[in-house]
């Protein structure tokens, strides 16, 4: 169960507030895609869920297995350590806290198969492609075994072919472990293809819009039918108006 | 091609170059390179050379060990903490361009006569380096790559260790590899006098003994050791940040990795670039050396002299930087200088500028009557050069102009005249510094056009400028060598300028209209070097022949 009351931001009062009041409740295990229009304070509510930022006022609540929930942050690029190989990135976690060479192996060569990277752990960043990196940070979150994914804009920087490929993945993942995420984004089909839930934020200062239902989410061919065409445009008709 | 073989084929070349200039010159001073090797093959086998080839491996490595294990832990922190960085590098800015060379008499005071002298010296002036690389590498770091880590671990010990450190050593690496050419030529300066151990010493010995051979035995000694040094860290960054070896063959990745290495090195010579005027320090010397023929130069002069270069130097510097600070702010070269950035307060600033410029007048007062007379005419160029590029591209040439006016000052405060001769020697670092200056104001090329500021790239583009730049070069290469007949020099000086006229070679060969991925750091070793090698050829001439 995640809980957000209330949350305010302000880094700079001449600004104004970024987030203001903004509010909103997920089950534990649902998925959630934040849309709105760009440089509305989506990446900053996203650093506030991960711990990474303060909110100014409002409380946020993320329920985990033990006391607060845990989250794991995939951002769209940096994610990686160049000077870390995909193995040695998807078990920086493990290894921080203290596990040992032979159980991080071990994490880490499950992650890779599983994620569709056989093989590839003793590359650098550098000698992968754009979609096995961010498969790679896929990896090394599901690593942490958090509660919650928070996704920062992940697949923005992929081809179209590859980011349909990677959106696939995060259902599948979801369907075979029920591991909720949070993803922002500014595609409205990635929205509608990776939310349960649909958060539409207004401009600043950020207000929740519209918290669209999604029960289409996550059937098989979802691209190919009519209710996918039909949500876009409802999202599209609620962002607009 | 290996290793090895790259340094087969370069040293073949060389030898064919040597050989063919040692047949143009027939010169006992260049010993063919057959002779010099025979020299090598016999003195690698007695144990003489070896004493002197470990003393030097002995000081320079202590001196790197010790700039590493200071500067690098410093650089990280000055890059990582914004509130130490904040603090501390205005000391790091104002004493960078200082060259800490000429603080070897206070060192030797310091520390005597002994190896803790030397290797202190060599070792300030690299850790310098490794400082300035280290903490803007670590500046240059992405955040994301913070807040990526952050959201794994709170702990700053961890980011420390898993992410400042490791993306920290390839600057610091880089430091140390360019470093490696500065220490040995300072090695060679600080062994030359008041040590009996050495390849410095080895190769001064030699030479005073006439045994050119010898003195190249030396010569190709220090080579070597460069080499080790130079190849030892290459091979240490190769282990330690494996990760930097490889690449792939995807462009975009490929554009990505070098316009971060371009930015570091942007950032690099930022701090450097008012350095342009120590470069005429030892133009300075070089003219009290000159003086001291005809009038004998006491300390009382010496002193002052430094005193009224480092107070105009100063004044000038800071008097630009506020001048200028409304385009520093629109260049994003320049936008992080102190005064844009906000990190020097303009009214600081101002006070900086006044104090120096007392500091210069104090100093040509001691100096003398006529000194002082001419000092606020001399700072009232020095200032107005902020303006030049303001409405004339010929802003390189009056840059010159103010900087020669240091050998000229140091010349009448020591002589306490004028004389002709003097000229030949203000002209050629005026050309010198006015070429230098041309290659330098390409990487700004954009930014004045769109600023209506003037310099030679700007107005007729970067072709040309090259151009320009490569005949003020010839000049100044021309005037190097009138100093040779004007003030009846002997061999040594004529040796120094086939060397500086190699520098400059290599200075046009390291740059291309197109490419100046190499400016700032090559050159500015070339760069310090011509002026250095030009003291130390006058100096050492007059202490042979006179």
């Amino acid at each position: 169960m995640i809980a957000v009351h209330q949350l305010s931001k302000t880094f700079n009062p001449e600004d104004g507030a970024v987030l203001d009041g903004l509010s909103f409740e997920l089950p534990a295990g649902e998925t959630l895609a934040v849309i709105g229009p760009s440089g509305c304070g989506k990446t900053t509510l996203l650093y506030i869920l991960a711990g990474l930022s303060a909110a100014s006022a409002g409380k946020v609540n993320i329920g985990g297995r033990r006391g607060r929930g845990h989250t794991a942050f995939i951002l769209q690029d940096f994610g990686l350590f160049p000077w870390k190989t995909a193995a040695q990135n998807i078990a920086l976690a493990l290894e921080l806290k203290g596990a040992n060479a032979a159980s991080r192996h071990k994490v880490a060569e499950t992650l890779l198969t599983e994620l569709g990277l056989e093989g590839l752990g003793q590359r650098y960043p550098v000698q992968l492609s754009g979609g096995q990196k961010q498969r790679v940070a896929i990896a090394r979150a599901l690593a942490t075994e958090p509660d919650l994914i928070l996704m920062d804009e992940p697949f923005s920087s992929l081809d179209a072919l590859t980011r349909e490929h990677l959106q696939n993945t995060m259902v599948d993942m979801w369907q075979r472990k029920g591991l909720g995420y949070i993803i922002v984004t500014h595609s409205v089909e990635e929205a509608v293809f990776l939310g349960r839930r649909i958060a539409v934020l207004t401009d600043r200062p950020t207000r929740v819009k519209a918290l669209i239902d999604n029960p289409s989410f996550g059937t098989a061919d979802l691209r190919f039918k009519n209710c996918f065409f039909d949500r876009i445009r409802e999202v599209r008709r609620v962002m607009e108006g | 091609m290996g290793v090895i073989g790259r340094y087969m084929v370069a040293g073949g070349l060389l030898l064919a170059v040597w050989k063919v200039a040692a047949l143009a010159l027939s010169s006992h001073m260049l010993p063919a390179p057959e002779d010099a090797l025979m020299a090598f093959g016999q003195a690698v086998k007695t144990p003489t050379f070896w004493r002197h080839f470990s003393a030097s491996a002995y000081r320079v490595g202590c001196a790197m060990a010790l700039a590493w294990l200071v500067a690098f832990p410093a650089g990280v922190l000055l890059g990582y903490h914004r509130q130490a960085d904040r603090y501390l590098s205005p000391f790091v800015f104002l004493t960078y361009p200082i060259p800490k060379i000429v603080l070897l008499p206070v060192f030797l005071v310091l520390f005597g006569l002994g190896d803790a002298a030397k290797v202190f010296m060599i070792a300030l002036i690299i850790g310098f380096q490794i400082l300035v690389a280290t903490r803007d590498g670590v500046q240059a770091l992405d955040r994301k790559y913070v807040d990526s880590f952050r959201s794994l671990s709170p702990h700053t010990g961890a980011l420390l260790r898993h992410v400042i450190l490791p993306a920290a050593l390839p600057h610091g690496f880089t430091a140390l590899r360019i470093g490696t050419g500065t220490g040995i030529a300072v090695l060679f300066f600080v062994e030359s006098f008041a040590t009996a151990q050495g390849l410095g010493y080895f190769i001064m010995d030699a030479w005073g003994r006439f045994a050119y051979p010898q003195m190249f035995v030396g010569i190709i000694g220090m080579s070597l050791l460069g080499v080790l040094f130079y190849e030892s860290f290459n091979y240490l960054e190769r282990t330690v940040c494996a990760w930097k070896g490889h690449t792939t063959g995807r462009r975009d990745v490929r554009r990505a990795a070098t316009g971060d290495l371009a930015d570091t090195i942007q950032v690099y010579g930022r701090m450097i670039k008012f350095s342009h005027t120590i470069f005429a320090l030892p133009f300075a010397l070089a003219a009290v050396v000159l003086a001291h023929r005809t009038h004998p130069v006491t300390l009382h002069h010496l002193f002052w002299i430094l005193a009224a270069m480092v107070g105009a130097r100063s004044a000038a510097m800071g008097f630009n930087r506020i001048v200028d600070a409304r385009y520093d702010r629109d260049n994003p070269r320049t936008a992080a200088r102190e005064i844009p950035s906000g990190r020097l307060s303009m009214q600081a600033a101002v006070i900086f500028v006044v104090v120096s410029s007392l500091l210069f007048l104090l100093a040509a007062a001691m100096l003398s009557r006529l000194c002082l007379i001419l000092a606020p005419p001399v700072l009232a160029v020095l200032f107005l050069y902020s303006y030049t590029k303001r409405f004339t591209a010929l802003s390189h040439l009056y840059l010159g102009l103010a900087i020669a006016l240091a050998p000229l000052g140091a010349w009448i405060a020591v002589t306490g005249r004028f004389d002709w001769p003097v000229m030949i020697l203000c002209l050629a670092l005026l050309t010198y510094i006015a070429g230098f200056d041309i290659l330098y104001a390409c990487q700004d090329t954009e930014f004045d056009r769109q600023a209506g500021l003037f310099s030679i790239p700007a107005r007729w583009g970067p072709i040309v400028a090259f151009h320009v730049s490569a005949l003020l070069h010839l000049t100044a290469f021309v005037f190097f060598f009138l100093i040779h007949l004007v003030f009846n020099m002997g061999a040594v000086y004529l040796a120094a300028v086939i060397l500086i006229g190699s520098l400059l070679v290599v200075e046009h060969r390291l740059v291309r209209p197109h490419d100046l991925r190499q400016i700032q750091l090559a050159f500015f070793h070339v760069n310090s070097l011509i002026g250095i090698i030009l003291f130390i050829g006058i100096l050492t001439d007059i202490l042979v022949y006179q």
